[in-house]
């Protein structure tokens, strides 16, 4: 473990990360928001012009200190986890500096819940009170935490794209990064490319159905990265059902593999209806929907009309966080279906949380392999996906991923009902934060307010562990990683002579 | 013509033998001692060397030769000799051993580097074995004209309906006709008293699905296929004898003993049972079914293990077994002890390579019954003496069977009083020492 590389990079990283803060400014200035003036300035744009000069200048010395040079795997990793700790707390700033929150934990919370895209807040309502670069801060948070600050800093910096498949593969969601192009770097642009060209395709159709400039900027900047993120207390409700049609579709884009996208865009949108994992995925999504719609019908417990079931469903399959009704009042038992869908959560390769539809699909297979193996030892069976065959090895690591995604999730689920002492609330505040949803159950249905201080901060951590997919995250923890470092270092050292 | 063969292992000596007999010269070049030593008893030049060096190709005047097969185990020699082969007018012709670079039984892939045939002896036999496994009661099988006409050879079993007849009483329909009755290794020109007798092998030529169906029914059974097959060594044949199985709607099982080669097999075929375990086990194989086993094929590495597996699963009663040898010389051996083919990798290599250097061979004869009886190919020109004549008042020596007559794209299974027209194709099956006789009549 070379620490000055890590520091190195992580400089790099805040250098560019640094410019976001520059985006809040606009509105604070537009809307001249703020407590005090500073000349002719308003406080709020003083603060993220601050904020941004201090990051930038944040990330000077540390590369000065650092070596921008190769890294090796577990620098990467640690390299990944570390800045999205450190961006998330840098990013908590503006929420006390503005006095929007007073405690740094409240502060903490909005900013990681921003930047892992979960889409929980802990604001008080009502929203349209905060000021706006307040609220559009956490709507960019978002935005660049969906693709990935990693990505972003692996498309922009040259020095980052030798070790960078290592950066990738510990940021990017699912199990396996499909390169797009030989180039690392090349792949890097065309999903930022694609992500960002999502984004403005949804900002054009929003005004187009009569939506203002700054909500459509807004849910474009929340809907793509599947953030869930509204200006208003009543979230997406407030607008009308043309728009709420137009964000069910790009939520459905935004959970799909991003290189099934680019094989579309090349011109290969068989690639895209042929996959079995795309394929699962809408199965499931209007397979629960005609459920939900169904039963409600036959039993006429709720009415729940088809555009309202399909939204909550998208939503919180896709991990956005969303919503139009109170999905809480639900009767039990789509209730139950909601708190399965945020396990299940986006495609791999998108910018949906939770354990990804290919793995789930996956495990499926492995199960029913097992099972034919029980019945008949001697038969040899290979799991498939479509046509490739699956190495075992992989298979091996989702097996691990879903035992360490349920184990963390009991974990969490301890602490939260422990916390809050509602045993749904408990359940569905670590689902939801795990698997980067938003909304919860019960006392956690619209915010988590209603949960102590302790638990802010673990439900943090949460979504923190759910963004990187477990294993990124919790590598940070283990000794060994530093303990070795002399040895490794040693190492690398023979290595390069 | 002059032949150079590089390679004096089975294929080679194969090739050898019987390009000399057709009259042309032949030089067989081997880097081992023991394959020139083997090859010397064949009436060729043998020379010992490196068959890729080019100075060993100049040393043996390529140049003047019009063929040129290379069947070594190095699949990079083959192409490379080849390549140096073409570049001097030869024609040349390559086997290639594994699916690295192959695809098709026969591919022409190679031709831009000078190859103008490559052959696989893997996808040969295993086309061979799943010809002959998806026919019930076939034991060996070769098609002509493009697929339309095939002549098949099937045993009469004891529950054949035609067993005990005499031919003239089966009254085969049309677009069917027997070609010659095998009986203990004796093959009989079939004449309307004999009678079949179980145990016989027929050669039968058909034309068209129809027809197969109805020798089936002859034959004793109502399907037009096998529906289970067990396939013993997840090998490179194996699999492709499980693949094309599973193309033509069989029911198909493969087992073999070692975890990787099985693994492998369960990679390529999808749908296809994969088992893992010794088939010589008697129990396993009881396990996984080989009591409702239509067929099995043996197609293990080592040929013992091939033929003990077929053995046993004659023991326990399945119909047809196939047995995958390397040396030839054992294949009409095994086919004496019960099991119903012993297809050999090299022998398709040999008598495709050999079909398809066509000027090597102006008569198109396909060896039958590992060659006691000829499918004759003639051509019936407009000066021939034959013309207009019917088959009774040709001069055709009577143990000649017309099986076919094509006619302007036509077939036509003639009865004796068809006569021949200029600009006929007609297939006939001859004996071994009438095919000089046949000839002289066209």
């Amino acid at each position: 473990m070379r620490w000055k590389v890590v520091i190195g990079n992580l400089g790099s990283i805040l250098k560019i990360f640094g410019l976001a803060f520059l985006v809040p400014v606009i509105p604070a200035f537009y809307y001249q928001e703020a407590p005090v003036f500073f000349g002719f300035l308003p406080y709020n744009a003083v603060v993220f012009l601050l904020m941004s000069s201090l990051t930038v200048t944040l990330g000077i010395p540390a590369k000065a200190y650092g070596r921008a040079e190769d890294f090796h795997h577990n620098e990467a990793i640690v390299l990944v986890s570390s800045s999205w700790l450190i961006l998330a707390l840098i990013s908590s700033l503006p929420f006390f500096l503005t006095f929007t929150l007073s405690c740094p934990i409240d502060g903490f919370f909005e900013a990681m819940s921003g930047i892992t895209t979960t889409g929980a807040t802990v604001l008080p309502f009502p929203l349209e009170d905060h000021p706006q670069s307040i609220l559009l801060w956490r709507a960019v948070l978002q935005w660049i935490g969906g693709m990935g600050i990693i990505v972003l800093s692996v498309a922009i910096l040259t020095k980052l794209s030798s070790g960078g498949l290592s950066l990738l593969e510990a940021e990017s969601p699912g199990p396996s990064i499909t390169r797009l192009k030989p180039k690392i770097k090349e792949t890097a642009k065309i999903l930022w490319f694609l992500y960002s060209l999502f984004t403005l395709l949804l900002f054009i159709l929003l005004l187009g159905a009569r939506v203002g400039v700054y909500d459509a900027v807004y849910h474009s900047f929340t809907t793509m990265p599947t953030g869930g993120f509204s200006p208003h207390t009543e979230s997406v409700a407030y607008f009308s059902s043309v728009v709420q049609w137009i964000i069910i579709f790009f939520m459905i884009i935004a959970g799909v593999n991003f290189s099934l996208h680019y094989q579309c865009f090349i011109g290969n949108p068989k690639k895209m209806l042929k996959n079995p994992e795309f394929r699962t995925y809408l199965f499931i999504i209007f397979g629960v929907t005609i459920v939900i719609t169904l039963l409600s019908v036959v039993s006429s417990v709720a009415d729940i009309s088809v555009l309202d079931a399909l939204f909550q469903v998208v939503s919180v399959m896709t991990t956005t966080g969303y919503t139009t009704v109170n999905f809480d009042a639900w009767p039990e038992l789509f209730r139950l279906f909601l708190l399965l869908l945020m396990f299940i959560g986006g495609s791999a390769g998108s910018t949906g949380g939770g354990i990804k539809v290919l793995r789930i699909l996956l495990i499926f297979k492995m199960v029913k392999r097992k099972l034919i193996e029980f019945i008949n030892p001697r038969r040899v069976m290979v799991v498939r996906m479509g046509d490739t065959v699956v190495e075992e090895n992989t298979l091996n690591t989702i097996a691990m991923f879903f035992v360490a995604y349920v184990i963390i999730f009991a974990i969490g689920a301890i602490i939260m009902v422990g916390l809050t002492g509602d045993m749904i609330s408990g359940i569905a505040a670590s689902a939801t934060s795990l698997g980067n949803v938003g909304p919860g159950l019960g006392l956690v249905a619209s915010d988590f307010r209603s949960v102590p201080a302790s638990g802010r901060l673990i439900m943090s951590l949460f979504m923190w562990i759910g963004r990187l997919e477990i294993f990124t995250a919790v590598v940070l923890f283990n000794p060994s990683l530093y303990k070795k470092s002399k040895l490794r270092n040693l190492l690398s050292f023979e290595i390069r002579k | 013509m002059k032949v150079i063969i590089i390679g004096a292992g089975e294929v080679g000596r194969s090739l050898a033998e019987s390009i000399r007999r057709k009259g042309h010269d032949v030089i067989i070049v081997d880097k081992s001692e023991k394959a020139c030593e083997k090859a010397r008893y064949l009436d060729v030049k043998v020379v010992k060397g490196n068959g890729a060096r080019p100075e060993l190709l100049n040393s043996l005047d390529i140049k003047g030769s019009d063929y040129f097969f290379t069947a070594t185990d190095n699949n990079e020699a083959n192409l490379v000799a080849c390549s140096m082969a073409k570049s001097v007018g030869c024609k040349t012709m390559a086997r290639i051993k594994g699916l690295e670079y192959i695809t098709k039984e026969v591919s022409q892939r190679f031709t831009p580097i000078g190859v103008d045939y490559a052959v696989s002896p893997e996808l040969l036999v295993a086309r061979k074995i799943a010809d002959v496994i998806t026919v019930p009661f076939a034991i060996d099988r070769n098609i002509s004209m493009g697929g339309k006409l095939k002549v098949t050879e099937f045993k009469v079993l004891t529950t054949s309906r035609i067993k005990n007849k005499k031919i003239k009483d089966i009254r085969f329909p049309k677009n069917i006709n027997l070609g010659a009755i095998v009986r203990e290794n004796q093959v009989i020109v079939p004449h309307g008293k004999n009678v079949v007798r179980e145990d016989d092998t027929l050669i039968v030529m058909t034309e068209g699905k129809k027809a197969e169906k109805k020798i089936l029914k002859l034959l004793g059974t109502k399907r037009s296929s096998v529906e289970r097959v067990m396939v013993v060594g997840a090998t490179s044949i194996g699999i492709n004898v499980a693949k094309k199985l599973k193309k033509r709607g069989v029911d198909v099982k493969i087992m073999d003993e070692s975890r990787k080669r099985a693994r492998r097999a369960a990679e390529i075929l999808k749908d296809v049972e994969v088992m893992r375990g010794d088939a010589r086990d008697k129990n396993l194989l009881v396990e996984e079914g080989i009591l409702r086993m239509d067929a099995l094929a043996s197609t293990a590495p080592s040929e013992e293990y091939n033929v003990l597996v077929s053995l046993l699963a004659k023991v326990y009663g399945v119909e047809k077994t196939v047995a995958v040898v390397q040396e030839l010389g054992v294949k009409s051996l095994i086919e004496t002890i019960g099991i119903d083919l012993a297809a050999s990798p090299q022998l398709q290599t040999a008598n495709t390579m050999l079909r398809l250097a066509r000027e090597l061979n102006p008569l198109k004869a396909v060896p039958i019954h590992g060659g006691d009886i000829y499918l004759l190919e003639m051509h019936v020109d407009d000066d021939s003496p034959i013309v207009e004549k019917t088959i009774a008042q040709s001069d055709l020596p009577p143990e000649c069977i017309i099986g076919a007559i094509i006619r302007n794209g036509k077939t036509i299974i003639p009865r004796g009083e068809e006569k021949f027209k200029a600009g006929d194709q007609v297939l006939t099956f001859v004996l071994k020492e009438e095919i000089n006789a046949v000839e002289d009549v066209f």
